[in-house]
């Protein structure tokens, strides 16, 4: 027997709507329980006062400081690193056997566990290199994970900018490099900016990586060479070794509500750049 | 010996072994419209872009025999001063996905300048050559693809007018207008001649007809006939050019 179309379409998005719901109310409740738990926890000692007593009581400045300090820094060696990669793959390569390989290359280090990162930062650069636990450990080593991010989706945003516009750049007698840095570079930037937010997301969230290489220190870093402790890895040891499930609770707020705040000055940002280039 | 703006001689172009233009001798006069016209992919395009090496972006091209500009063959200019001397506008209007200004100066920037008054006024003037600037003046900050397609296509001819070329390459620059605007482009181009030499691709032979002051026919890679416009549309020499603008074939 066939069944009514109408039925059927019904019935589709009916299925969709709360596969939808679903997903969404997944994520509401996580956010929701960290809020509840952690709200009353965090006032302004706990953002601006040193932990004490392994973290058990007093505030997380140091976590916030250095989640700050690792993901800034490790975004601003990525991004140069990562959009040159893209714009070579792009502009000055054509598709041959080398590009293949560079691009298997990129999307197998995508691919890979952030702990197996975590383990090569600890025997490269805090052992071999003798770095020690220390900031700069920890950048190098997000660095070069969150790069096939930026590679991928650089590559794309550049892909995208049509051929046309490069073609007329030359005919106004612009020069390869004027074409890309005038005109392919701003027309790509809002896929730059969405892939490098993605980073930042990634770099702010991360403990496997950061735990092996950065250490967990609760100082405050004062220099590359200072150990630290991001607001996900105090969470981390905190529940892992019941510390304290309020602070832990209080550093996952301060941790969720700070990634929102990216975003939303993300997607600003964005429409801003998408507004001015479409 | 008479200057021409441009001139082949004896010109071959291979895309890989296709046999694209043969042996193309061909000229433009300065301060005028010279129309070439002919059914798809006899060439003329093809033609069009020899002039200011837009054909390298192309593989596996291969280019024999002379091209010229103003006496100086094509091989011993400079790329960047050929282009600056030698502008294009293209089948469909391309402004950058940036602001009208923005796209008015991009060609100064590129060419070292840098001085904000002597760019504006630049602009200002450009504006002014295409009758944009009334429309415009207040609008500069606005993005270049929020303009009509008339309007985004004389605004590609402003962009280029800004680098002072000698010479207007036109790809069938009115092939993705309405007619009204079609219009407007027409008397945009017969303004413009008093000051520049200028090259035409077309598929409208009206427009040929309507714009021009000489006029070469090609088919399938060779340049059948070239002559005064009046000429070529009244007496053609050669049954294949009566055959196309008498709509034979097309």
């Amino acid at each position: 027997m066939r069944v009514n179309p109408r039925i059927i379409n019904q019935a589709v998005r009916v299925g969709l709507s709360a596969q939808a719901l679903f997903t969404v109310s997944i994520l509401v409740v996580i956010v929701a329980i960290i809020c509840v738990k952690g709200f009353p926890y965090i006032d302004f000692a706990f953002i601006f006062s040193f932990p004490e007593d392994m973290g058990r009581h007093g505030g997380i400045f140091p976590s916030i400081v250095g989640t700050i300090q690792l993901a800034l820094l490790s975004i601003l060696l990525a991004t140069p690193l990562g959009v040159g990669t893209a714009i070579f793959l792009t502009e000055y390569t054509r598709e041959s056997a080398f590009t293949k390989l560079i691009r298997f290359g990129v999307e197998s280090l995508a691919g890979i566990p952030s702990i197996l990162y975590g383990l090569f930062g600890f025997i490269f650069f805090v052992i071999k290199l003798k770095m020690g636990w220390s900031l700069l450990a920890g950048v190098l080593t997000l660095t070069i994970m969150i790069l096939p991010t930026i590679i991928r989706t650089s590559e794309e945003a550049i892909r995208a900018v049509p051929r046309q516009l490069r073609i007329v750049s030359y005919s106004l007698s612009a020069s390869k490099w004027e074409t890309i840095k005038k005109v392919v570079l701003p027309a790509a930037m809002p896929g730059i900016l969405t892939g490098i937010m993605l980073s930042i997301g990634r770099a702010v969230g991360e403990t496997a990586a950061v735990i092996f290489t950065m250490g967990s220190s609760l100082r405050l870093p004062l220099s590359l060479m200072d150990s630290g402790r991001t607001m996900a890895v105090h969470f981390y040891i905190l529940a892992r070794e019941g510390i304290s499930m309020e602070k832990a609770y209080g550093t996952a707020l301060v941790l969720v509500l700070s990634i929102l705040l990216i975003n939303v000055v993300a997607y600003y940002l964005m429409n801003k750049a998408i507004a001015r280039y479409s | 010996m008479n200057e021409f703006a441009l001139e082949t001689k004896d010109l071959n172009l291979y895309y890989g072994n296709f046999h694209a233009l043969k042996n193309i001798d061909f000229h433009v006069h300065s301060n005028a419209i010279t129309a070439l016209i002919g059914p798809s992919g006899c060439g003329k395009s093809t033609l069009l872009r020899c002039f200011n090496r837009m054909n390298d972006l192309i593989e596996d091209i291969r280019i024999e025999g002379g091209i010229y500009v103003h006496n100086e063959k094509l091989d011993e200019i400079d790329i960047i001063n050929l282009r600056k001397k030698v502008g294009m506008v293209f089948q469909r209007p391309n402004p950058f996905p940036f602001t009208v200004y923005e796209n008015m100066i991009y060609g100064l920037k590129v060419h070292g300048m840098s001085n904000r008054r002597t760019m504006k006024e630049k602009v200002e003037k450009c504006l002014h050559a295409v009758g944009l600037f009334d429309e415009l003046k207040d609008k500069f900050h606005m993005p270049a693809l929020d303009l009509s397609e008339e309007m985004k296509q004389r605004l590609c001819v402003a962009r280029l007018l800004t680098v002072e070329p000698e010479i207007i390459l036109l790809d069938e620059p009115c092939s993705a207008l309405d007619p009204i605007a079609t219009m407007r482009i027409e008397e945009l181009m017969i303004e413009l001649k008093e000051r520049y030499t200028i090259l035409i691709v077309t598929h409208n032979m009206q427009q040929a007809a309507r714009v021009s002051d000489y006029t070469g026919f090609m088919l399938l890679g060779d340049l059948v006939e070239f002559g005064d416009t009046s000429q070529i549309f009244t007496s053609p020499g050669d049954e294949r050019t009566e055959g196309y603008i008498t709509g034979r074939y097309g």
